[in-house]
């Protein structure tokens, strides 16, 4: 509807352009009309083009600082996972060494009351010392074991956090520049080529 | 009491140490960094497809701009590209669009020209009369070759004789073969017509004459009607169209008749015999019998109407022509020229023999127009006067009266002179006769000195010599003559009456010298007065020169030995 409304309008503006005066109606004026309709797509494209530019880049700052954030986090809880891990084994082994103790002062008690002495009391006390010494050994290897996943993890969150980084890469101002450019330059050529035909079909 | 057994309370309580490592994933996508040489790759991509097509048009267009004016341009200079580049008119760095427009304009012009010109050759050199297919096809690859020699074609791309000539040669090559082909039966047939009609007409051209009698053209007509049939049968026989003999039969005798101008010939086609009956009896004879006799008898009409006019002319010229000679008679007659009457009467007798009403009437003005202009010759030239000297001198000659009296009368008698004028010249004769010896004799006596101071005075009144003087100057002569003698004859007797004797001879001289004077401001010319006063001027001046040699060598002679001249005694001029 708006078409045969909007076209003199349009056609005046690319005459403007060719400096090519035609009737409404007439091929050179739809020729005008068009030119008009891409000097405008041209402003739209370049206008566009930096928008989107600064819309992109802030986007990727956001997702930068969200990815360093969410591997800061997940750093934080694993380093402090670990660290209750380390307070788990060091009550483990505080609950050894109470129980080879209280396991020692027993037999110790006991062997005092049966009278009983020598080497096979000595042999008992060193059992109650070898387990416990067994027994914290192995807590402190699976906490070096989860010490070691540890690290590993965070790598993994600091590859997660890369990647997340990596997936959204800012608009260079090259590409910008192009990106406002190419327009300019199409509309250059339509112009150029409207202006050509235009020119054709004058008589020298 | 018992003793308490102790036991190791980590008896079958120590864990074993699970694995706890498990893999995790540290992989990092590479990012290749975006080059600012990408991105203008990208554009420059983006550019390139819309351009491509843009620029593409633009060629095109400006190809085909540059084409149309490479056509133009050979369109307006009609010359080779060689030639064109010589003569400046296309830079050797031009266009290669518009040199290429220019080589196609003209090749497309050269096929054209190749088939017009391939088609007049046929026409004018005759190759349809040709009857050798190979010749033909011999002529057509010589000009072909020759065409192209004559037209640079070196100078054209293979594929440009291929798209823009050799279509069209083709075509016009095997267009020449085609009309060869047909022109050459259409050739043979007419040459075949041809020659029964020219054998035909021959035959009837020389059986006729003039001089045949009625009886010998009926002999002649029937024989020849006879074997003219027999032609034609023969003609049918050969193949030939019945119908086209016929009508060769028909023009062949009809145009023998016109040349002959002799409407007669055209019986011989109620002679012939042709399949169905006779051939004058055919419609197309019948028109033909007609249109020629009535052709015929019109061109004698017109040959007859034409000697009229050309005899008429001839007349009209001739009464012209002697019109004129009579004209040019009269005026002569009119001035008195000797010999015009003649001529006068030859035109009037020449102009009667033409005999036209035309020629009479021109005799008759002639005849008035000579009256008139004698009337007015007579009238401008005093004839009456002339007429009155012609006698006055016949009668100075006259010793006696009575042959003076008969000249007067004669004269009065043919209107030459009238009664008065018959007695003043009886009374001049009387004067020149009276005395004894006659004082005319004066004239003509060289002892008196008059015939000499007479002659001396005429040669004074004319600048040509005696013997060619005009007839001016003659007059003037005669009437200065007529003048001397009578004032001489008055002069005379008035001396003698005063000294009472005859004259002696120096007295007569005399007389005749005071004549001359009296008459010189009369008949001497200025000229020759003023020359007399320059030779005289002369004269004197020489012998005053003369005169002073003289007194020099005598005063020299007389000086003794001195070489200086003694001029103090000598006057100089």
């Amino acid at each position: 509807m708006c078409t045969p409304a909007i076209l003199p309008v349009l056609s005046s503006a690319g005459a403007a352009l060719t400096g090519t005066t035609a009737a409404a109606g007439t091929a050179a004026a739809a020729a005008n009309a068009q030119l008009a309709i891409k000097g405008i797509q041209a402003g739209a494209a370049v206008f566009g083009a930096i928008s989107k530019a600064n819309e992109k880049n802030k986007a990727v700052a956001r997702n930068a600082q969200s990815a360093k954030d969410a591997y800061f986090v997940k750093t934080k809880q694993a380093n402090r996972r670990i660290l209750q891990e380390q307070i788990q084994a060091s009550q483990q082994k505080q609950d050894a060494d109470l129980k080879a103790l209280k396991a020692q002062g027993t037999a110790s008690a006991a062997a005092a009351g049966a009278g009983v002495q020598g080497v096979d009391v000595d042999r008992l006390m060193d059992d109650f010392e070898r387990s416990e010494g067994v027994l914290t050994d192995r807590i402190s290897q699976r906490l070096e074991g989860m010490q070691q996943q540890n690290e590993m993890d965070k790598l993994a969150f600091q590859s997660e956090a890369n990647n997340r980084i990596n997936s959204m890469q800012p608009q260079s101002f090259a590409e910008t520049l192009f990106n406002v450019v190419e327009p300019l330059a199409g509309f250059g050529l339509d112009y150029y080529d409207t202006q050509s035909r235009m020119a054709s079909l004058e008589a020298n | 009491m018992a003793r308490a057994v102790v036991g190791n309370p980590f008896e079958n309580q120590i864990p074993t140490v699970a694995p706890t490592a498990r893999p995790v994933d540290i992989y990092e996508k590479g990012v290749i960094k975006k080059s600012p040489f990408e991105a203008l790759a990208n554009s420059l991509t983006n550019l390139e497809r819309k351009a491509t097509p843009i620029f593409q048009a633009e060629e095109k267009r400006r190809a085909d701009k540059e084409f149309a004016e490479g056509q133009e341009l050979y369109a307006k200079t009609r010359k080779s590209i060689g030639d064109a580049v010589k003569a400046g008119i296309i830079d050797e760095g031009a266009s290669p669009y518009l040199r290429k427009g220019y080589r196609i304009a003209n090749l497309n012009v050269l096929s054209a020209r190749y088939a017009a010109e391939l088609n007049e050759a046929l026409t004018a050199q005759k190759l349809y009369t040709n009857g050798s297919p190979e010749a033909i096809e011999e002529f057509t690859e010589k000009f072909y070759d020759e065409f192209q020699q004559k037209n640079g074609f070196d100078g054209f791309a293979t594929t440009e004789v291929a798209d823009y000539f050799l279509a069209t040669a083709s075509k016009a090559n095997e267009a020449f073969r085609e009309s060869w082909r047909t022109k050459h039966l259409a050739y043979q047939k007419d040459q075949n017509y041809l020659a029964f009609q020219n054998e035909v007409g021959t035959y009837v051209k020389s059986s006729f004459l003039e001089t045949d009698t009625a009886e010998a053209r009926a002999v002649k007509v029937s024989n020849l009607a006879r074997w003219i049939t027999d032609r034609a049968k023969e003609a049918g026989v050969d193949g030939m169209d019945m119908s086209k003999v016929n009508q060769n039969i028909i023009d062949s005798v009809v145009l023998s008749a016109y040349e002959m101008n002799d409407a007669g010939v055209l019986d011989v086609l109620d002679n012939v015999a042709t399949g169905t009956g006779i051939l004058g009896g055919t419609v197309a004879a019948r028109k033909a019998k007609f249109d020629a006799a009535t052709a015929i008898a019109t061109k004698k009409q017109k040959d007859e109407e034409a000697q009229i006019k050309a005899l008429e002319s001839q007349q009209k010229q001739q009464i012209g022509s002697f019109l004129q000679d009579g004209l040019v008679a009269a005026f002569d007659a009119r001035v008195g020229k000797e010999g015009a009457g003649d001529k006068f009467d030859n035109a009037i007798v020449e102009l009667n023999k033409i005999g036209t009403t035309e020629a009479f009437n021109a005799a008759k003005t002639l005849t008035n127009f000579n009256d008139t202009m004698i009337a007015k010759g007579r009238e401008e030239r005093n004839v009456d006067d002339a007429n009155f000297a012609f006698v006055k001198t016949q009668i100075r000659k006259i010793d006696d009266a009575s042959e003076a009296l008969d000249l007067l009368t004669d004269a009065m008698t043919n209107d030459l002179i009238d009664d008065t004028q018959s007695g003043t010249l009886f009374s001049l004769w009387e004067k020149l006769n009276k005395e004894e010896p006659p004082v005319k004799e004066d004239f003509s006596n060289p002892a008196t000195g008059v015939p000499s101071v007479l002659t001396d005075f005429l040669k004074t009144v004319t600048k040509e010599p005696f013997d060619q003087i005009s007839q001016q100057d003659a007059v003037i002569v005669q009437q200065a003559t007529f003048e001397f003698e009578d004032m001489y004859v008055e002069l005379a007797a008035e001396k003698k009456a005063d000294k009472g004797s005859d004259l002696t001879n120096y007295e007569k001289r005399l007389i005749a010298r005071e004549v001359v004077t009296a008459l010189a401001d009369t008949y001497v010319l200025p000229d020759s007065e003023d020359e007399a006063i320059k030779t005289l001027d002369d004269i004197s001046r020489e012998r005053k020169k003369r005169a002073l040699i003289d007194k020099r060598e005598t005063e020299t002679g007389d000086g003794g030995t001195g070489t200086v001249p003694d001029f103090s005694g000598s006057g100089s001029d």
